[in-house]
């Protein structure tokens, strides 16, 4: 059973010729893609930013941050990475909460500053089934304790099964 | 609080600033509102900042400037009282590109009625076009009622007279340029003199008395309480009015005060300061070279 249904990343670009684009979705996209880079990176993004919005009728949560430049001419990029939930028994706001940590800890470690286009499909990867499997995510030399984050913070993110209350009674 | 924040006057407007990626249309807003360089990513779509002065607002609409987001250009400027067309001087070869973008722009702007003032920036860098080549370039013999100022908005060369031009041209009230200094010195932290830059018309040199130097080297030597902050001490010259002598982390300035210039020792205090925030933010460990490059640059909102 999983968590959530995707994983992506998007970038504005911001160099000669750019436009927002895909970087990027595990395992597969959803929705329409220029929705999704609409939804993934809103109008307004600035780093250090979450969003929280509705993409063919699924939730979707963003984080917003920037990237290294690739050369030092150029100017530092504005990305951002999203995660697509479509579990009606999910607690939105508890993952959302989750989420906040892990994008807070990646940013924090300087590893979304310095991602690199090798590194995208790994963190994806990384971070969908860290999640949905509810285990440590371990990305370069950062370790996001997922079981931890859960238990520290009390999250709830499944909500109880309404079969589970029937027999109680 | 910015030596721009000195141009206080009734206003209520807003104002569009577009032009293609990169052009400098977000770093030139940041210039305005805080004094200095700041580096930052590309701007999604549209980013909104206000500033207050004297209890109303001026709302600057920074434009997204990638090909997917110049659409929205035509949205903001409807409600708009002006616009600023920034140009990137540094790249030519994207011209014809602007100049199109320009033309497309045009009509609105007159149809409305809107103020232009186009800015032409990156001056800082060596071989940039020259104002020639950009009145060229984008055919502006042809366009009537515009402003064109050339600037950068990483030296702050000429910063203030846009924003004098840019709240003229946004109100309707003219202002003046207000000078801070007849002379303006910097030094490094050890007090070993950079570049003096002054008032040529009222000065051949500035005479310079022995106990001046004196207050540099005492003011080298002294510790600073905190890494950031700027502290001032007055000297006052017989010769030439009021030095004030101000340290920050990397740099100790100097600069010239006298009641001719119309300002307060205070104001003179906050230009100078914001020009030793500067030299911190964009050259703090850079050669004596770049620091005198961007004090010329910079002194030009000053004197
Ligand atoms: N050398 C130089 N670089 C500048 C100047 N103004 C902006 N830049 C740089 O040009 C790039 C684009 O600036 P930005 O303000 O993001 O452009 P925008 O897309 O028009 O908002 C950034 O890397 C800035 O640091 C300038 O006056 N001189
Ligand atoms: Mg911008």
């Amino acid at each position: 059973m999983a968590y959530i249904d995707n994983v992506t990343i998007t970038r504005l670009g911001g160099f000669e010729g750019s436009d927002p684009e895909l970087v990027g979705a595990y395992p597969a996209v959803i929705g329409d893609k220029a929705e999704l880079i609409n939804k993934a990176l809103p109008e307004g993004a600035v780093p250090g930013t979450f969003r929280s919005d509705k993409i063919a009728g699924m939730h979707i949560l963003s984080y917003t941050f920037k990237v290294k430049a690739e050369r030092e001419s150029l100017r530092d990029d504005l990305a951002s990475i999203s995660i697509i939930v479509s579990d009606k028994k999910v607690h939105i706001d508890q993952m959302e909460a989750l989420f906040k940590e892990i994008a807070r800890s990646l940013d924090e470690s300087g590893d979304l500053y310095q991602m690199r286009p090798t590194m995208f499909v790994q963190m994806m990867e990384r971070i969908y089934n860290g999640v949905n499997k509810s285990e440590k995510i371990k990305i370069d030399d950062v370790v996001i304790d997922i079981p931890q984050i859960i238990k520290m913070n009390k999250l709830n993110i499944f909500k109880k099964d309404l079969k589970e209350f029937q027999g109680a009674f | 609080m910015s030596l721009f924040s000195i141009f206080k006057r009734k206003t209520d407007a807003k104002a569009v600033f577009i032009g293609l990626d990169s052009a400098g249309k977000s770093t030139i807003i940041d210039f305005l509102r805080e004094g200095r360089f700041i580096n930052h990513t590309p701007t999604m779509g549209k980013r909104k900042l206000e500033i207050d002065i004297e209890g109303t607002r001026i709302s600057m609409f920074d434009m997204g400037g990638q090909q997917s987001f110049r659409d929205l250009w035509f949205g903001e400027m409807k409600t708009a009282k002006c616009v600023v067309f920034v140009i990137d001087k540094a790249a030519p070869h994207r011209f014809p590109e602007a100049k199109a973008e320009f033309q497309k722009v045009l009509p609105a702007i007159q149809k409305e009625g809107l103020k232009l003032l186009i800015l032409a920036n990156k001056h800082d860098v060596p071989g940039a076009a020259s104002m020639r080549e950009i009145i060229q370039g984008f055919n502006l013999l042809d366009v009537e009622n515009f402003e064109i100022l050339e600037v950068s908005a990483k030296t702050g060369y000429g910063m203030a007279t846009a924003f004098s031009k840019f709240y003229s041209l946004l109100t309707g009230k003219h202002i003046q340029k207000l000078n801070f200094a007849g002379a303006v010195s910097v030094y490094t932290n050890g007090g070993v003199p950079i570049i003096t830059e002054m008032d040529q018309n009222r000065f051949e040199r500035v005479a310079l008395e022995g106990g001046f130097l004196a207050a540099i080297t005492q003011f080298s030597q002294m510790k600073l309480p905190g890494e950031i902050a700027t502290q001032f001490i007055l000297f006052e010259s017989k010769q030439n009015g009021t030095f004030i002598v101000a340290r920050s982390a990397h740099f100790i300035g100097s600069l010239l005060w006298y009641k001719e210039l119309g300002v307060t020792v205070d104001q003179s205090k906050i230009a100078l300061g914001d020009l030793l925030g500067h030299l911190e933010s964009s050259c703090a460990t850079a050669d004596e070279n770049t620091v005198s490059f961007h004090v010329e640059h910079y002194v030009t909102n000053i004197m």
